[in-house]
């Protein structure tokens, strides 16, 4: 299988596995501060920014199998429904690896734009389990997560961009 | 370089995108079902919540810095108007037990010539809230003691204002705590002022406990203190849990719409009392959630 492997310069391609970790775990904890009042609502879920960032990035490695674990670890956390988060970040997962091959082509805010529907869609689908699991609707400030989630996906590119650029520029010159 | 080539595989093998995603949506419903419908998997949170146990922690770390370091550099002047307005209110609150002592002791004779149960005094332990759920539906708090320091489900949870909640999970080092205010906790209470029976139920939102159930003519007003009554043997008597906001009236239903406010300052602190040796706990399951949906 040798022939396959491109001779060129290694493709920017190659992340390193700690940085995805190290990421990832970063969103479990910044999800888990004890947030107060109005702030829990406008608080974006980080983790799942994150994840949907690799999943664009890095679909063969951050997949629907990572997905669905890292739901599951939400569920925990939460102490919700075991399955609500799991099943909810594995839709939104599948709907970035749909997006993935375009997505990269545009600018950042359009690309955050374009991750808004895969947050307003995981939103919808934990609610919708929530409701299944006896759960009441409490309303509409529940969706501000979706906007703030989006502004998220800026500083989160960019930041998870910025250790891998060093190397890159080297390889260039 | 095999692990590469493994990455760079031409045709990637194994189910396709949408048939992973159905099994993965297909095993999540299977999960949601046995957890809330049929509750088997009460076994498997308790274990895979110790693993996110040391997460927790290393969340805890950076605020107990930034406590440690800000607490170095309070100004000396506060700190004196601070000390001197400890201090004051130590002397007032030690002369208000001396005569609690009193009135207890006195309470105590009067309740055995009454042949009536003696109260017990509390006993509580302070936890440290370490994390907040983000989903804003759920009401619910994680401290910091778990089933290894003692904790049972079903115990009642107050802070130095009132009554918070009840403790409904117990992991090996943490404990998860319902709230009063979330959707559909009920809490038997008394009114202070006359003594009448009834029951608060959690709306779900912030800052308000609804009293349902009570008749056109019951006699509460705005600004009555409603207290735990300790009938349901879970939450001791006498705790104050709301002060009454709003009273609704109307012809059109059958029982009145009373809001409340909670005594505990749910949302500003991070420290808990988990009351122990109530008589009932560790007897007496959580209170079951009732079915949601306001009175018609």
């Amino acid at each position: 299988m040798t022939f396959i492997t491109p001779k060129g310069p290694a493709m920017p391609v190659a992340v390193r596995t700690p940085l995805i970790v190290i990421s990832l775990l970063a969103g479990l904890a910044l999800n888990l501060l004890p947030w107060m009042g109005t702030a829990l609502w406008w608080r974006p879920d980080f983790l799942l920014v994150i994840m949907l960032y690799w999943v664009v990035q890095q679909p063969r490695r951050v997949g629907m199998g990572v997905a669905w674990g890292l739901g599951l670890l939400t569920d925990l956390a939460n102490g919700g429904v075991l399955g609500q988060h799991a099943m909810a970040y594995t839709v939104a997962a599948f709907g970035a690896l749909l997006l993935q091959r375009r997505i990269l082509n545009f600018k950042l805010w359009q690309q955050a734009l374009q991750v808004l529907p895969l947050l307003l869609a995981e939103q919808l689908i934990s609610i919708l389990a929530a409701t299944f699991a006896g759960h009441a609707f409490s309303g509409a400030e529940y969706f501000l997560a979706v906007p703030s989630g989006t502004l998220l996906w800026l500083p989160v590119s960019l930041l998870l961009q910025w250790p891998r650029r060093a190397p890159r520029t080297a390889d260039a010159s | 370089m095999s692990n590469r080539d493994a990455q760079l595989q031409l045709f990637p093998r194994g189910p396709g995108a949408g048939a992973r995603l159905l099994i993965y949506v297909l095993i999540s419903i299977a999960m949601i079902v046995a957890d809330s419908r049929f509750r088997v998997l009460d076994g498997v949170r308790s274990a895979l919540s110790t693993l996110l146990y040391p997460i927790q922690e290393a969340v805890q770390a950076p605020l107990g810095i930034y406590d440690q370091v800000s607490g170095f550099f309070v100004n000396h002047a506060d700190l004196q108007r601070d000390n001197a307005m400890l201090r004051q209110r130590n002397l007032d609150y030690a002369g208000a037990v001396l005569r609690y002592r009193d009135l207890e002791q006195e309470n105590n004779h009067l309740r055995t010539l009454l042949d009536a149960h003696k109260r017990t005094a509390l006993h509580t332990r302070l936890a440290e809230i370490i994390s907040v759920p983000r989903d804003p539906y759920s009401r619910k708090i994680i401290v910091d003691h778990g089933s290894q320091s003692g904790v049972r489900a079903g115990q009642p949870v107050m802070d130095e204002l009132g009554l918070l909640g009840q403790v409904t999970r117990v992991y090996p080092y943490t404990s998860e705590i319902t709230l009063l205010t979330d959707a559909g906790q009920p809490v038997p209470v008394q009114i202070q002022r006359n003594g009448l029976r009834a029951i608060a139920f959690g709306s779900g939102t912030d800052g308000v406990i609804e009293v349902r159930y009570l008749p056109q003519s019951a006699d509460i007003r705005s600004g009555d203190v409603l207290v735990t009554s300790g009938i349901d043997g879970v939450y001791p008597p006498g705790l104050p849990v709301a002060t009454v906001t709003r009273i609704e009236r109307s012809p059109n239903r059958p029982f009145l719409r009373v809001e409340c406010t909670p005594k505990a300052a749910i949302n500003s602190y991070r420290q808990v009392l988990i009351v122990d040796g109530t008589p009932a706990a560790g007897k007496a399951p959580p209170t079951p959630h009732v079915a949601q949906g306001k009175p018609k």
